[in-house]
């Protein structure tokens, strides 16, 4: 009915392919929910009869090494991790824009490696503008 | 008619989930063994073999019996004790992150093996075939990828939500270092689907059973094992197997946890199945990593012999090849579990720089390089390029 | 059962989508984005575009996500958001996404997207190629990026190295 517009191509086929699938994750979800939920259920419910002081100090405190906690845990970090991010998303990128040719590669023939080529050799040397710049280094 | 592919298949997914679930807390006994037999210590041999040694013998033991057997039962110790500890959740964290983030430890992981094929594929009648594998998708290991993306933020954001330096320090680490060896292990694995002409791991299997260009300069059969990618993509392999052990944030990679400095990394103010999860989710990842090094280099469920064994018309025979090709692929997959203890009880830990160095340096170029060369191997011949699929092709048929 | 699915999947999208606009918190607004892009690439599948599904989480889960969580962690003060300028933000992201969709139902309802393939070039719509079958999907934004739209592949080649060196470039001073 209306959700025949809304999906476009036709819905998902139902085949055991999609099915082994789609129950394999449903399971997965289900136990790792239903294990975490259990164990948090139990301490709540069951936790006070057990001898679980809440009272006592020191113990919801985040840890460090039984000194007195110094200054927030929120700190700002290195602009180095955000750099390496950064690079990460550009050469994943180019993997993404390589993944098509990798699949049809044997049909592209000569041209296609040489064109691909072409993509690969600007990156490289982007690759080696990085290095060289020492952009990555941690002294 | 067409239910029943269904059962077959809930069957198949049921004993693939319980199978690797099942496999968790004894990869842990294996590890403390392992690490005992290392460093030259007995490691845990109490709960088991219960009793004074007299008592054992009197059952028949030989002395040396508790050595190696005794603590078999330390698994299921492992798992009552993490199930009944209190699960407290710190007084400054982030409740929802912090409860939510083992989640997402341990489901990447255990969601790789959607596509991994255990076994080859058994005919039950003519028509009926069940393939020993969750789900054969069309996208066949870029679910793998897409799934292993997801893998860093179990560990950011449960350094996050705990509000604690150390585990703050563990999960920026984490991320970091996920990210820069996914580069170029996406790089390893486009050379595969290169080299096989596929992306579903299946018929990467079948390609390697087949035989075919070895480094794409001569040709071999796939009665013995030079049609494993081992040998047709070498570089590759080792590669792949190093960033293996980095996305696992295994020794020596395991910067995001290393006691030494870190306490316990980004698990550090959890406590029972909270980080009973990300210590499961840790196990698991090891042996997806397996399971994939296992599925595209060490022919997955092939081994030599197989063709003659499922020449047979017997069902009984059929089903006894497919059983051995699955015990062939668990002793794969588990083979890469030990090397990864092995090395964890070996080698020193990397410094965070050489850390960087190794990837950014040292990966990332050489697969790159590798990804190339590939490409320029078996790159089609000028004339005509639909000589070499059929090869494969009949090759595909004939193991079904 | 797969329209349920389906369903399931689009209320998560949404919910995550409008929790990622309204939480209060930077972080828990991150974890719903990923949430959201996790619903985008299933309802990728739904459209048989499994090759963009995948690339949807490599790219935006796996690299854009990290990126986020970083600039969050780097910069300090911004997890909590106070709620002086609120109404007035969200008064422009409100017009702003009516835009957006008023803009996306002009396209889809006159571009070729909607119809059934009637153009000669099956590289028209590289999009389209990819949900007109997988394997053809696959294969065919290979195709259509080595043959017709080679110049553009290219060029993004030239765009990702600019970027890397503009990355560079900012915080040279603090790698120097």
């Amino acid at each position: 009915m209306a959700m025949r517009g809304l999906t476009m191509g036709g819905a998902l086929d139902f085949t055991p392919e999609v099915f082994g699938a789609v129950l394999y994750i449903v399971l997965a979800v289900a136990m790792a929910v239903a294990v975490l939920g259990l164990v948090q259920i139990a301490t709540r419910c069951f936790g006070k009869r057990l001898g679980i002081d809440a009272t006592k100090r020191g113990k919801y405190e985040p840890y460090e090494c039984g000194v007195p906690l110094l200054g927030s845990a929120r700190e700002r970090y290195a602009i180095r991790f955000y750099l390496v991010a950064l690079f990460f998303v550009l050469f994943d990128i180019e993997v993404v824009f390589l993944l098509p040719y990798a699949v049809a590669y044997k049909t592209l023939g000569r041209e296609g490696f040489f064109e691909v080529l072409a993509f690969v050799a600007v990156l490289a040397v982007g690759l080696l503008y990085i290095l060289k710049r020492r952009a990555l280094e941690w002294d | 008619m067409g239910w029943e592919l269904y059962v077959l298949k809930a069957v198949a997914v049921l004993l693939i989930f319980g199978g690797v679930l099942s496999v968790v807390p004894f990869l842990v006994f294996f590890e403390r063994k392992i690490s005992a037999f290392i460093q030259d210590r007995v490691g845990p041999n109490r709960v088991g073999l219960a009793g004074p040694d007299s008592l054992l013998e009197a059952f028949g033991f030989r002395k040396g019996t508790r050595r190696v057997l005794g603590g078999w039962l330390q698994p299921l110790a492992d798992v009552i004790k993490l199930f009944t500890k209190e699960a407290l959740i710190p007084a400054h964290a982030d409740r929802p992150l912090y409860l939510l983030a083992p989640l997402f430890a341990v489901l990447p992981p255990l969601l790789a093996f959607v596509v991994i094929p255990v076994g080859q594929d058994i005919v039950v009648s003519s028509g009926v075939l069940v393939k020993l594998q969750v789900a054969d998708l069309h996208v066949g290991i870029l679910f793998v990828l897409a799934v292993a993306s997801l893998s860093a933020y179990g560990l950011a954001f449960g350094g996050w939500a705990s509000n604690s330096k150390f585990p703050l320090l563990g999960g920026v680490r984490a991320m970091a270092q996920m990210v820069s060896y996914e580069v170029g292990m996406v790089l390893v694995i486009l050379a595969l689907v290169m080299s096989y002409d596929s992306v579903s791991l299946r018929d990467m299997v079948s390609r390697q059973a087949a035989g075919g260009t070895l480094l794409g300069i001569w040709d071999c059969d796939g009665d013995w094992i030079w049609g494993w990618g081992l040998f047709h993509q070498p570089l590759a392999f080792v590669l792949f197997a190093i960033c293996a052990l980095a996305e696992n944030n295994r020794l020596p990679f395991d910067l995001p946890e290393c006691e030494s400095e870190l306490v316990g990394g980004y698990h550090t103010e959890y406590s029972s199945m909270g980080f009973g999860m990300f210590f499961q989710g840790e196990y698991i990842a090891m042996m997806a990593m397996g399971g994939l090094l296992a599925t595209m280099f060490l022919g997955g469920w092939h081994y030599p012999g197989y063709a003659w064994l499922n020449a047979s018309d017997s069902l009984l025979v059929h089903l006894l090849a497919a059983l051995i090709g699955l015990a062939v692929f668990g002793v794969k997959m588990l083979g890469f579990v030990f090397f990864a203890m092995w090395v964890r009880w070996t080698l020193p830990r990397f410094r965070w720089d050489q850390l960087m160095r190794v990837g950014w340096k040292g990966i990332i170029p050489l697969a790159l390089a590798n990804l190339v060369l590939t490409a320029a191997l078996n790159l089609p011949a000028p004339a005509p390029a639909h000589e070499k699929p059929d090869r494969n092709l009949t090759a595909v048929t004939r193991d079904r | 059962m797969a329209t349920l699915i389906f369903w399931l999947v689009v209320l998560v999208t949404v919910a995550s989508a409008i929790a990622v606009v309204t939480a209060r918190n930077i972080l828990h607004a991150a974890f719903s984005l990923c949430l959201t892009f996790l619903g985008v690439a299933a309802t990728y599948i739904f459209l048989h575009a499994d090759f963009v599904a995948a690339v949807q989480l490599i790219v935006y889960v796996g690299g854009i996500l990290v990126l986020i969580m970083f600039a969050i962690m780097f910069s300090s003060n911004v997890v909590e958001d106070t709620a002086e300028g609120r109404r007035g933000l969200l008064a422009l992201g409100a017009g702003a996404a009516g835009m957006a969709a008023v803009f996306a139902a002009v396209l889809l309802l006159t571009s070729r997207l909607a119809e059934p393939l009637k153009t000669a070039n099956p590289c028209a719509n590289v999009a389209y190629a990819a949900t007109v079958s997988v394997e053809a999907g696959q294969t065919g934004i290979g195709h259509c990026l080595m043959g017709p739209y080679l110049l553009p592949f290219e060029v993004v080649s030239v765009l990702l190295l600019a970027a890397l060196i503009g990355a560079v470039v900012i915080v040279r001073k603090e790698v120097r």
